[in-house]
This record gives structure tokens, sequence and C-alpha cells, in this order.
């Protein structure tokens, strides 16, 4: 079935089964790999996309339902500067180490982000809680968060030296 | 450009060098790689925990024309992984299944859904075995698994005569401690690609041990080893589930690609990684103490039980590390353990962080704590006055000659988390409390590297290349797995070469091109590699200086800022001295190999004298809170402090620590394996419950630094220990919180509501 999938904002039309899971489509299809095939049960958050504003895990959506939604996956996310920031935090705090659920937390983390600029520490936790990580015990990554909250509320991104 | 032109890097936060590729999900796994070229490999595996297969049938109605299908009589060599007790089968052998799981034969096909389709068209009759599903059973012979007793590994080790201060003794103490499994939980989930080659295969895939996926499967094929070509992709966590079963996917994929001539691509789910893969072997431990008077530890027994599952895979070398550490981190003059690995029809149990440590210091420490309560002692000071010293002569009977850093690390705990008096004040909580409070305390050690001779059998090798572009490559066969390796090691090369980081880099980890360094496990890599490669870089600095004054006769040279001094006006770059090197003839390769320490002396037989060269400690200490009436605990602070000898890379040091403490954690508080006629039954993250952002402490690490005289800078082993150490300080502040005298883990609301109903715990 041809599908119409709108990711980082530009349009392709694939064809596939229509209950084909979008983190397959994504990775298969478009040849995106960024986000993570960790469990196919919604539960790992390592396939998180964030489609028309709101975070999903990929592998619970079938790919016709993402049909003519805005998805941005952790490729597109580059073209938003307070992602620079949540990384260059992310970096700084140590918390990465294997990698695997990175895409996913940074995802999650944007995501947050926009919806509360200003998280405190439960609901950073709250908002990565979909998201496991088995390496860090997550405390890097809760602090990566709220120091990209202080950064993104300071001076940074009106100086445009992100 | 200011960090890449320091003078020092080892001590110094260096970003770790990945971290912006996985941040941008530009990294490539080895399941992000697609190819039409691929088949798709999948695994027939066996319903019953033991089986006779009588006859495998292929429906006639599938077309079987685009299937690849491997059987044991398409083994071209021997059926056997060659490591351990040669007792490990790649596919069922003979005919015979011995647990839920066990692979049966493989299939490739042109997508996943066909060979999962394919599976569904093959039909094996079984004659059902009445199975051994649990460690007595086996002990008393209902099911022979494994030789005529079912005992994969026997260790006894004996100090001075504990039976005979039982004895003579009144006041003896006993107790029973049981573990669960742990599943190791990396996030990516095994993936292998077999590629066909014109005299063997190449493998690419997600891995601890690339040289292992080599050995292992030596005698499998009809090809010798070197034409099996290994190459690491970056992988998604390892914690010992990736040391060895990767050989055995490799293996699988490797003869579908072979029989098939195409490349064949391996990827398992989280369910069959789940309930195919390893796990951390349950326990059963029984610990017995006689206490002075005057608080002196006496003697201590224990016997220890692990379940191996059907076959040996690393439960010998598991077993080892559980017996040397018998009598926890105490001085004791009266020691007799005996550690068994039990076989039995469940799966195979191996490596996984820690390494049999965290049993057996989960039921000593625990031990410990109760028997200080018993004697109405209170249990830090009982166990600060036992522990190890400098001076003092282990279980195994090894002199510590290096300091012990134990005392340093329990100062600086303490400074930080104020033990005694949250001690004292919870000592007198009101017990109708809704909420509860309790501490904890704990300390261990862990031997780093390979237990007794293994570092001496291993003979680690490591070396560094000076590029034509004036840039220095590690060359190791040790893997990155998110602990940092590519970041430490050239850390480690750049101080000794006084060259800038920038300009260190690990060279790819393809065993055509990196030697054996030995496995990625035994927190051996920082301080055993480490090492290695710090000499490495020596003779290659000296190397370079010794060309520049042939060349330039100057005898002052010097490295500044990234160039080589020559004299007061010269300055020459690592590009002009590489063209100096070559122009002379030199090699620009500098390989150096392990040797142990001297002095170390280790009897496997007798299983005496030096078990490890050197000792990392640590001491850890928590708060929690129960509530008293849904039982759920509440870890309010956690604190660790670590004697890692010296942090290479302070920030990634604390991630280790922070991370093993959060996965002991999920050990010591929830992670468990339910099994149902030997079949697991929380084969997914949904029902297998790890630690998630919202209900984890934010762990406190502190670094203490006592150095080891043969690591390099100082460095000790440390990404295992602090799996070792929660476990029983949670334990303790639960027992205290809620006024349960637990002495099994994970410590679920459930159980201890059933513990409260006063039900013992020292059943069986």
């Amino acid at each position: 079935m041809k599908i119409n999938l709108n990711v980082n904002g530009s349009v392709k039309c694939v064809d596939v089964p229509p209950q084909k899971p979008l983190c397959d489509v994504i990775r298969e299809d478009l040849g995106l790999t960024g986000l993570k095939p960790g469990c196919r049960e919604g539960e790992c958050g390592a396939c998180t996309i964030i489609m028309d504003g709101k975070t999903v895990n990929s592998c619970l959506v079938p790919a016709l339902a993402a049909e003519n939604k805005e998805i941005i996956t952790i490729e597109g996310l580059d073209s938003f500067p307070e992602s620079k920031i949540i990384r260059r935090k992310f970096m700084e705090a140590g918390a990465v180490q294997c990698g695997y659920c990175i895409p996913g937390m940074v995802m999650s983390s944007y995501a947050l982000l926009k919806e509360n600029a200003n998280p405190d520490e439960g609901e950073i936790r709250e908002g990565l809680s979909g998201n496991l990580c088995r390496c860090t015990g997550y405390k890097k990554i809760i602090q990566a968060v709220r120091a990209s909250a202080e950064a993104l509320s300071e001076k940074d991104l009106k100086d445009g030296t992100v | 450009m200011s960090e890449i032109l320091k003078e020092r890097c080892v001590g110094v936060s260096v970003v770790r060098v990945d971290a912006a590729d996985k941040l941008t999900g530009k990294i490539k796994y080895a399941g992000d790689y697609y190819n039409d070229e691929y088949l798709h490999g999948k695994t027939l595996r066996s319903p019953y925990p033991c089986a006779l297969i009588k006859k495998i049938s292929y429906g006639a109605d599938f077309d079987w024309s685009a299937v690849t299908v491997v059987t044991e009589d398409d083994i071209p060599g021997e059926n056997v992984l060659n490591n351990f007790n040669m007792d490990v089968p790649f596919l069922a052998k003979n005919g015979k299944v011995n647990y839920v799981g066990e692979p049966v034969l493989l299939v490739a096909a042109e997508s996943e859904d066909k060979a999962e389709e394919a599976l569904k068209h093959i039909f094996i009759d079984y004659e059902i075995i009445e199975p051994s599903l649990n460690v007595f059973d086996s002990l008393a012979g209902k099911n022979l698994i494994y030789n005529d007793d079912n005992i994969i590994k026997e260790y006894n080790v004996i100090k001075g005569d504990a039976s005979a201060v039982f004895e003579n003794y009144d006041n003896v103490f006993e107790g029973v401690y049981k573990t669960p499994y742990q599943e190791q939980a990396y996030i990516e989930p095994q993936v292998m690609i077999a590629v066909p080659s014109e005299n063997g295969v190449t493998i690419y895939g997600s891995m601890q041990c690339p040289y292992y996926v080599r050995k292992e499967s030596l005698k499998l094929f009809d090809f010798p080893p070197e034409n099996i070509h290994v190459v690491q992709t970056p992988t998604g966590g390892g914690f010992g589930g990736k040391e060895h079963f990767p050989s055995i996917i490799a293996s699988h994929a490797a003869l579908l690609a072979i029989k098939a001539k195409k490349p064949v691509k391996m990827a398992y789910d989280r369910v069959e990684d789940m309930e195919g893969t390893t796990k951390r072997h349950p326990s059963i431990i029984r610990v017995k103490t006689a206490v002075s008077d005057k608080g002196k530890l006496l003697a201590v027994e224990s016997d220890i039980i692990f379940d191996a599952g059907a076959y040996s895979m690393a439960s010998p070398v598991v077993l080892a590390r559980a017996a040397i550490a018998g009598a926890g981190a105490y001085n004791c003059d009266n020691v007799k353990i005996r550690a068994r690995a039990v076989a039995t029809n469940l799966i195979p149990t191996s490596a996984f962080r820690g390494f049999g440590a965290p049993q057996i210091f989960f039921a000593i420490e625990r031990h410990m704590t109760r028997q200080a309560l018993k004697l109405g002692l209170d249990p830090v000071e009982f166990k600060r006055a036992n522990l190890l010293k400098q001076g003092d002569v282990t279980a195994t009977g090894q002199l510590l000659k290096e300091p012990v850093g134990l005392e340093k690390c329990i100062g600086a705990l303490f400074e930080k988390f104020n033990y005694s008096s949250l001690y004292s004040e919870y000592l007198n909580q009101p017990f109708n409390l809704k909420k509860r409070r309790g501490v904890g305390f704990s300390a261990v050690f862990h031997g780093a590297g390979f237990t007794g001779k293994g570092e001496d059998y291993i003979k680690a090798k490591a070396g560094v290349r000076i590029s034509p572009e004036g840039t220095i490559e590690v060359l190791c066969g040790t893997t990155e797995m998110g602990q940092g390796m590519r970041t430490v090691l050239p850390q480690i090369v750049a101080e000794t070469m006084k060259v800038p980081f920038s300009l260190v880099s690990v060279a790819e980890t393809d065993t055509d091109d990196v030697p054996d360094s030995g496995p990625t496990v035994a927190s051996r890599t920082t301080m055993i590699v480490g090492k290695v490669l710090k000499d490495a870089a020596s003779d290659a600095y000296e190397a370079l200086i010794q060309a520049l004054k042939e060349e330039y006769g100057e005898n002052d040279i010097k490295m500044e800022n990234g160039a080589f001094k020559v004299g007061a006006e010269k300055t020459v770059d690592l590009k002009e001295a590489a063209a100096v090197l070559k122009s002379q003839n030199k090699p620009n390769v500098y390989y150096s190999q392990y040797s142990s320490p001297p002095g170390v002396v280790w009897d496997e037989r007798k299983f005496h004298g030096d078990a490890y060269a050197g000792y990392a400690w640590a001491a850890t200490a928590c708060e929690v809170e129960v509530d008293m009436e849904t039982y759920e605990v509440s870890v309010l602070r956690l604190v660790s402090a670590c004697d890692v000898g010296k942090a290479i890379n302070p920030i990634l040091a604390e991630g280790q620590i922070e991370g093993g403490c959060i996965q002991a954690l999920g050990y010591a508080l929830m992670e468990d394996i339910v099994m149902k006629n030997g079949k697991i039954q929380n084969n997914r993250f949904a029902t297998y419950i790890i630690p998630t952002a919202a209900d984890v402490p934010l762990v406190e690490a502190v670094l203490v630094e006592e150095p080891y005289s043969n690591g390099p800078y100082g460095a000790k082993g440390l990404g295992e220990m602090p799996c070792v150490v929660v476990a029983p300080c949670v334990a303790d502040a639960v027992a205290m919180a809620a006024g349960i005298d637990v002495c099994d883990i994970p410590l679920t609301p459930e159980k201890l509501f059933v513990r409260r109903k006063g039900e013992s715990s020292d059943e069986n």
C-alpha cells in the first residue's frame, strides 16, 4: 500500500503493508536508523519519535496511522537549535554510555523541554520514565536535561551561540 | 583547542569520543545494516526442558527451495563450543535437548517473515524425559545432565580449621541466603551478520570478545581459525551477556551463510534474547560463623550452590570468583568454603557483571549484619573491626602486600553519609509508623583481571601504531561496549607519549588488524590492557626520540605542546617524526604483552595463593523507606565509595559506579526470572522489570584512589564492583526499616508482605 509519510520536513511515499510498524518503515524503507528497535512493544523507548508534537514509540504505530502526520526523528532534530544544546549537555554530563537508548532519550528530552521549559527533577524523571537505560543509572541523563533547561533559558539561544 | 593541548590527559574527564555520533543517531550498530543480499536467520528451539528428538519432518505444503536449513548433520567439524568443560553444543547434540529454548536447527530465508514461516512448517517429534528443574533434584540425581553427579564444577578453599572452631564453640550462627537469576537486559539485543568468504567467513556483530568468537568456534568448522575474520560493531551494552553467547549466534549465522553462500543476518528480538541467552546464576548459600566475645570473627564456613543450567558455559570461572570471596572481605584465620555449580534442565547461566561476586557478597554481607545484630553489636563497627587490612592473609592464603583501600573508602563514605546518627535514629523509630526507614552498609573487594594464572595464560597483547599522518592508533582486541574504552585507553597512551589526546584513537576492532588482548570482561581492560598499552606507548615514544636523535644529531629532545622540541630551536611535529622513523626503516608499530607482577603464586589444584594480582575495594551505604502498608521500598540515598586506584577519566568512572549501582538495585529489589516447567515466563520488558528514571535514587559516586603498583597510573579494575556491593546494603536497610529479617532477594513488596506474616526465609 502506498503511504505518504512526512518525515523531518519532507514527504516521502513508501509502498509497505499498512500494518508494518512505523519503526521498521523509517529504518528499512527510509534508511533512517537512528531510532532503535529495543523491544518492539513500547516498553524501552529506544524507538521514540515525535509525531504531531508528541513523543510516541514508533514500534507501536502502524505505518498507515502515520500518514500525513508530522514526524520528527533523531536525524531531523538537527534543524532545531535546542537539540544542539541538549546534545552538548549530554556530552558534558557524561550521560552517554553504550548509546543504544540515547536517540530515544534525546527525543524525549527535547519533547519534555518543549512542553515544560523549566522542569524540576521529578518532572524530568517522569518525562524520561518511558526510556530504559541499562548503563548510566539515569543520574547523568537527568542532570543533562536539567542543564539543558538552564542553558536554554539563558542567553545561548538569543545570542545565536548555539 | 585548549583541551587537546593540555599536558596531562590522565585524570581528566575528556568527553567520550563516541558521544557525538551516539547523540545524533549516526553511529551504526549491527542491526542498522540493511542489505537486499542478506538472508535472515532464525532458530528453532526446544519447547521442552529435556527430551529426545525422535523425528524432524518438513511440511510438504511449503516451498523449501528458497530456504536454507542447517541441522547438526550440516556441521563440518565438531558440535562443541571450544571452551569451558567442552560440553556446550551449538545445536542440540545427538538428538537430545536439555533446556527450553535450546537451539535445535536453523533456517535462513530472504526475509524474517519468510524464515519465521519456514519454522512453522518444521515438525519435531519429541520423547519427553522427566527433567531436573532445581539444584536439589539434580544433586539427588533425578536426571543426569552432566557426568554422573550433575556437578559442573566444585572448588574447596580451606584455611586453618573452621570445623574445629565450630565444634569447640557455642556461639555459632548459621543462615541461608538466596539470590535470583538476573537478565543482562542490554538495550541492544544481540545481532550478528555472517558473510561467507573464499576460505572462511567474516562476522560482524555486537560482542564483547571478537577473539572468543574465533576461538570458541574453532572446532566447528573445517577451516583454520584465522579464516574466521571478526569485526566488532558498536555494541549497545554487554554486561557479560555478550561475552560468550555471541560466539554461538555468530556460529549459527556462519553455518547458514556458508551453506547458503550468502550473507546471513541473525537479529534476536527482545523475547528471543531474554528466553535464549545466558543469565546470572541463581544461588543458594549457607553461611556459618563463629565470633568471639570481643567481636572477632573466628571462623567462616560457606556452602555455595550455583544453578548452572544445562551446560557449563562460564560457570567454572564464575564459581571461582564466588569461592575466592567465600569469606567476604574479612580477615579470618579459619575458613572453609565449598562451592558447586550444579547442572539443571534450565537455561545455562554464565557471565554477568560481577561474575559470582554479587551472590556471595550478598550472602556474606547480609550474614555478617545478622551475626552482629544477634550478638547485640553495631553491624558497621563489627564489620570494620574484622575487615581485611594490608598485611592480612585472605581465604586463599594471599598476603595482601598492596595497600587495602577499604578504610579509605569507608572514611570517604561516612563523610558523605552520616550513617551512625541515622542508624541510631531509625533504631528508635516507633513500629506503627506508616512509613519506616532504615540504613544499610556493605563492604566488598573485587579482583580485577582473570583469576589465578588466567592473565598469564592470556598474555594480553596490545600496541600503538604511528601513522604517516602523525596520529597514534591504539591496537587492541578489547572492545567498546559503553564503558568508555575508546576514550580511556587513548588517554593512557596520550599521557604516556605526551601527545595531544586528539591525535590518539583506537583502531577498528577487527581481528585482521588488532592483536588478541584477551576478552573485554572481568574489569580488566583499563587495568590490564591499559598497562600493556602504557608499556607499548613508552616504547613507541622512546623509539621516536631515538630516531630524532639520530636524524638531527641532537641529544636534547623532548615533547612540548604536542610536538618534539629538538635542541633549542627546532620543532618537529608527529607527522614529520613518523616520516623520520620511516626513512630510517624503523617499525611504526610497537606491541607489548602482559606479564604478571613478580611474586604472584597460584595453585589452581589446591585453589590456594594469589587469587588476583590486585584488588579494588568498595564501601556503600544507603537509606531506604518502606511503606508498611504496601511494602513498597524507596531508596532515598545510595552512596558508593569505590577505590579505583586512579580514575583515568573521572566522569566515566562515576558513570560506571552510578550505572552499576542501579543495575544492582534492580537485582536487590525487582529483577527475577519466573520459571514454569523450565520455561521463562517473563520474557519481555513489560514483565521483566528493570529500574527506570522514575524509581531510582541519584547514586552518589565517591572516587577513592589508592594506586595499584602494576596498574597504568595506578588504575584498578572498576566496572563490576558497583554491581557487587549494593544488594546486601539495600537488604540491610530494608530489613531494618520493615523489621523483617530478609535473607533473599529481590525484595519485592509481595515477598516482604509474606515475610511479615512470619514465614521463615530459611526454608529449603
